[in-house]
């Protein structure tokens, strides 16, 4: 059992959910408390003792459905409600009768008993190395390589010689062709049971490499190339990142925000001593929080990175005094009202979309910042913080950068991220340098990683 | 430490529960039933009003075990959790030190032999008699077995957590000026959390976890008669119904456990049989407490009636 459970922590952590040895060595404990043979039992005490967060819920079951699911139950080949075997008791007698004996296996054969072939089969897994298996393509060949640790070849080889004998001896003919028949379910039986196995082991597999390699790598993927159940993956992330950064601030706010002696409280808390000052009360330092803008580009180019930097700045929202959101393309429309009303991903969605502007078009950063100038100057003042995302690919049109110029001077920063490589910046249509001039700070900004460094640095 | 195992098995823990009038899925009754056997604390996650908080008291009840709550708020420290020196007790016993201090030396004739003298006193300034003890030191001090209910573990500060773990995993706590002080009994601690803020992975780990959600509506009905056995059976389906469906919207605060009971009661009083649209607008204010939910609801008020009287 040990070793089964073993396993399953190394398909855990495969796929990414942390199990520490010491809680490896508590689910071993736990389930010596819990009676044997009740498997809902036995899961809930996996699950209490391994997994530690709602969000791994989904990934244990399936893990657990790979590791511990019997294989004789669902996976449902067929599924006619009957079992993988014939139990066929007058087996004994008929072997009996001939004086022949049987190999173990061809005896379980002809008995169709499924717990004992079910045991044989894990065995012969175990020493054939299944678990070293990698692709599909393999799987025939270690089929084949099972088949021969369990002596498959010579069993068949046996009874076959089992029937010949017993059509010889033939005192009641008529009992041939159902003995031939359990004989062929029963075969066929413990060939499927042998695919489960195979398959089993190449899910495992897989499902580990889905999470566990992909992971790590996320973080570094361009935001250029994303599939839809990447960006599901890539906001997980994002939360995991949103909840990090936050510890982080609160660590360092714990140490920095430490003000001076509070003195009279500290007078009125220790009157019961005479004023002796046992227990000192301190002033909180009061963070100054900022106001965001966020400017971004959601032309086709740039709008995942967009869509990140808008997902990672309001679930950080509680660090700044207000967070308002703007897209643009050719024109600028304010979005942050959707982020009041609903939540998040669906608020984004909707804000790559709906928002009162015309998608369709070529970006021009000149018309959207004088129109910025225009509506959103008067909100703009030395605690405002404008985060502009965009490639700065403005088709050739006027770039207007003294509105950036004149920004500057009102605002607190004045932040540029652009999602294209820093070696594009200049070419062909882009005014990247010329805008980089006036900004306080220019980041490249092409993946998760960068987002989160950049963020990291605006909060501490 | 030697006290008899009180739950023979998962099932146990559940129906010894149900006895106190809470109900709770089989998955808990076995994190409870182990964390008992392994002298484990557990950690309970999940949405605000699903019992979290209940499950204490309930063991509590069901254990017949004192409880012991510590609440967590942001700043809570040591002093508050764990100990505290009563310091006017203690400098009232040096002012009483002071005025006897004559008659105890009087006798001594060396400074050392009154130092001697002086010292054989002085141990007591920092003694148990000063300690006052909180939340944490009472439940591993106290003289027989307790539940102990950390509440809202994710509202105190990082820090806060990193001490907790310090007493959590060995239930002995180290008092500077006297020593090691050591659980009596190992208490049954409950930590609840609602994940405001990210509790420290050491923390989970050190702990048995449980993700509790809203019940179903099986379980819910089940609740609601265990607490209110004289809610009339179609009036009861039809709460649980309109309870789960307004939880499936999108709403500020989805009712939780506590306000449904509130909500039935509140509707028996009034010995009520069915639901009408009138009636639910009535009583709304019993599960909604936000302005936006209650604005959203009435106006969907018979809709949501009529769907809750279908089933």
């Amino acid at each position: 059992m040990d070793a089964a459970i073993i396993e399953f922590v190394e398909s855990l952590r495969l796929a990414g959910i942390p199990v520490t040895t010491g809680e490896l060595m508590d689910s071993m404990e736990a389930l010596s408390f819990i009676p044997f043979g009740d498997k809902e039992t036995f899961k809930e005490a996996l699950r209490t003792t391994l997994v530690k967060r709602a969000e791994h819920s989904d990934q244990f079951e399936r893990i657990f459905a790979l590791h511990f699911c019997h294989l004789e139950e669902e996976k449902g080949e067929g599924g006619d409600g009957e079992g993988l075997f014939v139990r066929f008791l007058d087996g004994q007698r008929a072997l009996e009768k001939t004086g022949l004996s049987l190999s173990p296996l061809a005896k379980a054969l002809l008995g169709g008993e499924g717990p004992l072939l079910e045991r044989m089969a894990l065995q012969a897994a175990r020493e054939a190395s299944l678990k070293e298996m990698e692709h599909s393509l393999q799987l025939g060949s270690y089929l084949r390589r099972m088949k021969e640790k369990l002596g498959f070849f010579e069993a068949m080889k046996e009874l076959e010689t089992l029937v010949q004998r017993l059509e010889e001896q033939s005192s009641e003919p008529q009992s041939i062709p159902p003995l031939k028949n359990i004989l062929r379910r029963n075969r066929e039986g413990l060939e499927t049971m042998l695919r489960r196995l195979a398959r089993i082991h190449l899910d495992r597999r897989g499902e580990s490499w889905r999470r566990g390699f992909s992971s790590p790598s996320l973080l570094d993927k361009s935001f250029w190339s994303l599939t839809e159940e990447e960006i599901g993956e890539m906001r997980r992330e994002v939360a995991i990142l949103a909840r990090k950064l936050k510890l982080k601030v609160a660590q360092v706010d714990r140490r920095s925000m430490r003000g001076r002696l509070n003195t009279r409280k500290t007078l009125r808390r220790n009157l019961g001593t005479e004023g002796v000052p046992f227990e000192m009360v301190f002033r909180q330092k009061k963070r100054k929080k900022s106001q965001v803008m966020a400017l971004c580009d959601v032309s086709s180019s740039v709008w995942n990175a967009s869509r990140f930097m808008l997902n990672l700045l309001y679930a950080i929202q509680d660090q700044f005094d207000r967070v308002r959101s703007f897209v643009f393309v050719s024109e600028l429309g304010e979005v942050t009202s959707f982020f009041e009303r609903m939540e998040p991903n669906e608020a984004i969605e909707k804000a790559l979309k709906e928002a009162p502007i015309r998608y369709h078009s070529y970006s021009d950063y000149g018309d959207v910042l004088l129109e910025f100038q225009r509506k959103y100057f008067k909100d703009v003042n030395s605690r405002t913080m404008v985060i502009i995302i965009g490639d700065g690919r403005n088709n050739y049109l006027p770039t207007r950068s003294f509105v950036l110029e004149e920004l500057r001077e009102r605002c607190r920063k004045l932040i540029w991220l652009n999602p294209e490589p820093r070696t594009m910046w200049g070419t062909g249509d882009s005014a990247m340098l010329e805008y980089a001039a006036f900004c306080t700070l220019v980041e490249e900004c092409r993946n998760l990683r960068q987002l989160s460094n950049f963020v990291e640095k605006l909060i501490l | 430490m030697g006290e008899s195992r009180f739950f023979r098995s998962p099932e146990h823990v559940v129906q010894e529960l149900a006895r106190h009038g809470y109900i709770c899925p089989r998955g808990v009754g076995t994190t409870v039933f182990l964390a008992h056997q392994m002298g484990k604390p557990i950690l309970v996650e999940g949405p605000a009003g699903v019992g979290k908080t209940e499950l204490a008291k309930a063991l509590s009840m069901a254990m017949d075990r004192e409880l012991i709550r510590l609440q967590c708020y942001e700043g809570l420290d040591e002093n508050k959790a764990l100990y505290e020196w009563e310091y006017a007790k203690q400098l009232l016993y040096t002012q009483l030190l002071k005025e006897k201090i004559g008659e105890l030396l009087c006798g001594t004739h060396t400074l050392s032999e009154a130092l001697d003298k002086l010292r054989s006193h002085e141990s007591l300034f920092f003694s148990e008699g000063f300690l006052l003890p909180r939340p944490l030191l009472r439940a591993i001090r106290a003289d027989s077995p307790t539940v102990l209910l950390i509440d809202e573990v994710d509202k105190a500060d990082p820090e806060f957590e990193a001490f907790l773990l310090e007493v959590l995993s060995d239930f002995q706590v180290t008092v500077p000026e006297i020593g090691t002080l050591r659980a009596k009994h190992i208490p049954m601690v409950i930590l609840t959390s609602n994940n405001t803020r990210e509790l420290a992975d050491t923390l989970r780990r050190r702990c048995l976890h449980v993700f509790m959600d809203y019940p179903t509506p099986e379980q819910e009905r089940e609740i609601i008669r265990a607490r209110i056995p004289d809610v009339p059976p179609r009036l009861l389906a039809q709460v649980v119904s309109f309870v789960q469906n307004l939880r499936k919207m999108d709403m500020r605060k989805p009712p939780s456990i506590g306000e449904t009971l509130d909500w039935a009661r509140a509707l028996v009083l009034l010995s009520a049989e069915q639901l009408d649209p009138g009636l639910v607008e009535q009583t709304l204010n019993f599960i909604l407490k936000h302005q936006e939910d209650l604005r959203r609801t009435r106006e969907d008020i018979h809709r949501l009636t009529r769907q809750a009287i279908a089933g």
